[in-house]
């Protein structure tokens, strides 16, 4: 194989080609109720090519690895065309790196069989329905990927990695006539199997609050006073602020640089934020990117001050600024572009019963469904919520779903905690493009948000 | 590929494989520039296997004989542990009874990138003629798929398919405002026009420039045939054979029963010739057919894969198809999936149903769709791109808004139904509704 990629690295006539060559083995396993809804094996196989020639970017992705020389020619002859058209792409200069990583594994899936892994989950399936009459149904969720990837450049980086990432969630759907609810909770990580082994006790209360939830009453509409738990917070950190630091959308747009120019006040000076692969041991973690840039921390927010940004080689280098390693691709179908790691805010000073005790109405919103955003919007939906209510926390709601704008909101956040949690495991990822699952984490500590509007009927 | 299938059908009861092969060809522009021309090829292989009675799978990028031996090995393993199959695999198509539309086009085939590069570049041009300002995101892209479908009973079949797509976003951003405009829409057929693309978003630039307040409350809504899609994402979830099957959709047991407002009107097509999701045959190798799902806002059946049909005593109605969570799609193994969602026009003009609106909003582009508690059918979407009706007028556009309400309770107080259906990003053709009233939750400024 090292052979072929040298080979295919020579005599390519372009300014930069990089290949990436990716072997994966993945297990799926979905059960729905007591049915084994999905259980497969999949191995996937192949590569990619990108070129770059005269400030164009060309780029070929391919299952027939042998072809690669062939490939390489096409990705060129596809560079000098768009070339032709506009040839002002360029890579901020980094080391080549020659390295080899295999993850330190605590248990690794591979040696654990299909039937022990369905049984599992079988396990939690049994417990969420046995948790209530009123359970409708569950679906308990397991992947397991097992990935080696070479990457290597006309500058000399030969790079393989290994990486493994398991995850499990278990959700459970609880009914009573036309009311249905449903939660979920997620386990696994990038150290093994065991990260999802021993969900059962959260697999209960997991269906024990699903149930409590179809006493929730929908929550009114309008502004309130918000406090977020980690989980939810870590979502909001990741679609408010996480995707507009992402520099990409912002090194050929003059306009959005000046929106998003560093030393901007974004926040009060309670607040600073992070993202980086080399947090270690996360969901987001490695230790090359996929154009071979070692992993770094990023500080992006600090005292509430923008200092920093997220980069590919292509973004540091329009920008005259330093890589930064977050130049990810879901697979080799993909070309990589700027992506978050581990983002996170960090630890402030307030007590969860402080950040609580003056909000006379607010809300205590607990785990997120989910998020989206689009630069300065964003919305996302509560998994569980309750009103607080002259201090304490009060009855639960449901329907929550938050939305704002990122600028105006960041402003808003009036107290951050010191119990900060980062939210790994799971079965999903974050979406950009068409890319989608890619593996992140994101976190928090309690954090508390004035005026931010809350969707209902 | 017939050797792996007998390989496999000699190591279990029936086989079925699944083959693929397609490339695509994307140019993109961003900012205004052309950025990136590719070429994705991708090959894949999915074997499903029934042995003693229970269903096993697995897939592979790799159709080398070596690597046919582990593919089987690993679908005949995995059935030790599989559901029981409570389907036969289909046989062989009498004559004359397949559908066939038409979905191969040679000149989207023949296009080549630098045919998609001029095509994107007009794109471009429409857009920042009107304002130079504006800094666009293109992409062009033509795709060749070949797909086949073999099983142990003689079933299945293959097809070619062309597709041919342009997406769009408009990004214009004046202070801390961004109006961010998107669309996309596409076809098999070769005269599709993708100049409409542009059209379509600067008609939308041009009513967004001014900003409108709106208040928090109860109002009109109207949502086109973009902005509708939270609702029928939510239908989509509650007509699914499988979600009705677990009890978990809305509408589970209510076949017969009238369970929306009688102008209600929805089928699945994948019969529609030119249409992105048509195909003779689902990934299972059953015949595509017309499914109506809601007539006259009486629900008249659910969509189906085989599997999913065997356990509701019921037929697949040729809806099984490949989707996984990650990796490529092929590695999922079928489920009950829409082809192309066909919403049926109703009677009156989108301009008179904006007149009748003496305070309201219009929804264009809703973004947190299938975030809310979708079972229930309950949204709650920011508007992130919408404008205010006053006095029948469309006075600008609104911001930091959403609207929610439940899908079921609103296509039941429906004011009125579009006499025009369009096609939306490509998946479904639907008219614009206007909701007598829903649940408007504004920032106040």
């Amino acid at each position: 194989m090292r052979n072929l990629i040298e080979d295919a690295l020579r005599s390519h006539g372009a300014d930069y080609v990089d290949i990436r060559i990716e072997d994966a083995a993945r297990t799926k396993i979905t059960l729905r109720g007591r049915s084994t809804d999905e259980l497969s094996v999949s191995r996937s196989t192949g590569g990619c090519v990108r070129a770059l020639a005269g400030g164009g970017w060309g780029f070929v992705s391919f299952n027939d690895i042998a072809g690669l020389k062939d490939h390489v020619a096409l990705a060129v002859s596809q560079a000098r065309l768009v070339s032709q058209a506009n040839g002002d792409s360029l890579l901020a200069p980094v080391e080549p790196v020659a390295d080899t990583v295999v993850p330190r594994l605590a248990v690794d899936p591979r040696s654990i069989n299909l039937e022990a892994k369905q049984s599992l989950l079988q396990e939690y399936s049994q417990i969420m329905l046995g948790a209530s009459p009123k359970i409708q149904t569950t679906t308990v969720r397991y992947r397991d990927t097992y990935s080696k990837k070479t990457f290597a450049s006309s500058e000399g980086a030969f790079i393989e990695q290994e990486h493994c990432d398991v995850g499990a969630s278990c959700t459970a759907i609880a009914r009573e006539g036309d009311n249905v609810q449903q939660m979920f909770i997620v386990a696994g990580g990038i150290d093994g199997y065991q990260s999802v082994e021993g969900q059962h006790d959260k697999a209960r209360d997991c269906a024990r609050r699903a149930v409590s939830n179809l006493d929730a009453a929908p929550v009114k509409a309008g502004q309130y006073t918000v406090v977020l738990n980690p989980a939810m917070a870590g979502t909001f950190v990741h679609e408010a602020f996480g995707h507009l630091s992402e520099s990409d959308f912002i090194y050929e747009n003059d306009t959005l640089r000046d929106m998003m120019v560093l030393g901007r006040q974004f926040g009060s000076p309670i607040l600073g934020i992070t993202d980086g692969a080399a947090a270690p041991g996360h969901r987001g973690s490695y230790k090359y990117d996929d154009e071979g840039v070692p992993a770094s921390l990023t500080p992006l927010i600090r005292e509430g001050v923008l200092v920093g940004r997220l980069h590919s080689r292509e973004t540091a280098g329009r920008m005259g600024e330093r890589p930064t390693g977050n130049a990810r691709a879901i697979s080799y179908r993909f070309r990589p572009i700027v992506r978050m790691t581990n983002t996170y805010i960090e630890n402030g000073h307030t007590g969860f019963d402080e950040m609580i005790s003056d909000i006379d109405e607010g809300i205590y919103v607990v785990n997120a469904y989910g998020g989206e955003t689009t630069m300065e919007m964003f919305t996302f939906s509560a998994m569980e919520a309750f009103m607080i209510r002259k201090g304490k926390i009060a009855e639960r709601v449901r329907n929550v779903v938050l939305t704002g704008n990122v600028f105006e909101t960041l402003m808003h956040i009036d107290a951050v905690g010191n119990d900060l949690h980062v939210n790994d495991g799971g079965t999903g990822g974050c979406g950009k493009g068409q890319q989608y699952p890619l593996p992140v984490s994101d976190g928090s500590p309690h954090i508390r948000i004035r005026d931010v509007v809350v969707g209902g009927n | 590929m017939k050797d792996l299938l007998d390989m496999a059908a000699r190591h279990a009861d029936a086989a079925e494989l699944y083959l693929v092969s397609s490339e695509a060809i994307p140019a993109t522009f961003e900012m205004n520039k052309l950025k990136h021309v590719e070429t994705r090829r991708m090959r894949g292989a999915a074997l499903r296997v029934i042995k003693s009675g229970r269903i096993g799978f697995s897939s592979s990028t790799d159709t080398s004989e070596a690597a046919a031996r582990e593919l089987i090995s690993a679908a005949v393993d995995s059935a030790d542990m599989g559901e029981p199959a409570l389907f036969d695999l289909p046989g062989p198509t009498p004559e004359g009874e397949s559908a066939t539309p038409l979905i191969y086009d040679d000149k989207i085939a023949q296009l080549d990138a630098d045919a998609l590069i001029r095509m994107g570049q007009q794109i471009v041009d429409i857009i920042t003629e009107y304002d130079p300002s504006i800094k666009c995101g293109v992409e062009l892209e033509r795709k060749v798929e070949e797909v086949t479908v073999a099983n142990s009973n003689r079933g299945g079949g293959g097809y070619r398919r062309t597709t041919l797509t342009a997406m769009a976003d408009a990004l214009l951003v004046e202070g801390n405002d961004i109006l961010m405009v998107f669309d996309m829409n596409g076809s098999c057929c070769s005269d599709f026009d993708h100049r409409s693309i542009a059209h379509e978003v600067l008609e939308r630039v041009k009513l967004g420039r001014k900003i409108a307040e709106v208040r928090t409350g109860r109002m009109p809504v109207l949502f086109t045939h973009r902005g509708i899609m939270p609702l029928l994402m939510a239908l989509q979830s509650a007509l699914s054979g499988k979600t009705a099957l677990e009890g978990a959709s809305p509408l589970a047991k209510s076949t017969g029963r009238q369970m929306l407002d009688p102008r209600v009107f929805i089928y699945d097509d994948p019969t529609v010739n030119w249409a992105l999701g048509s195909c003779p045959m689902d990934a299972e190798g059953v015949q595509s057919r017309r499914t109506p799902l809601i007539e006259a806002g009486i629900v008249k059946g659910f969509y189906y894969d085989l599997q999913t049909a065997g356990r509701a005593g019921v037929s697949s109605t040729g809806n099984g198809f490949r989707r996984a969570g990650a990796g490529d799609y092929f590695e999922g193994q079928p489920a009950p999936a829409l082809t192309n969602a066909m919403v049926s026009p109703g009677c009156e003009s989108l301009s008179d149903m904006i007149a009748s609106m003496d305070e309201g909003i219009i929804v264009d582009q809703a973004m947190g769709a299938g975030q809310g508690n979708i079972l229930t059918g309950d949204f709650s979407v920011n508007v992130h791109l919408g404008f205010k009706v006053e006095k029948g007028e469309i006075v600008g556009r609104v911001k930091d808004t959403m609207v929610a309400g439940n899908t079921m309770e609103a296509l039941n107080s429906l004011a009125a139904i579009s006499d025009c259906a369009e096609w939306a990003f490509g998946q479904y053709s639907s008219p614009a509704f206007l909701f007598r009233s829903l649940g408007v939750a504004s920032k106040g400024r």
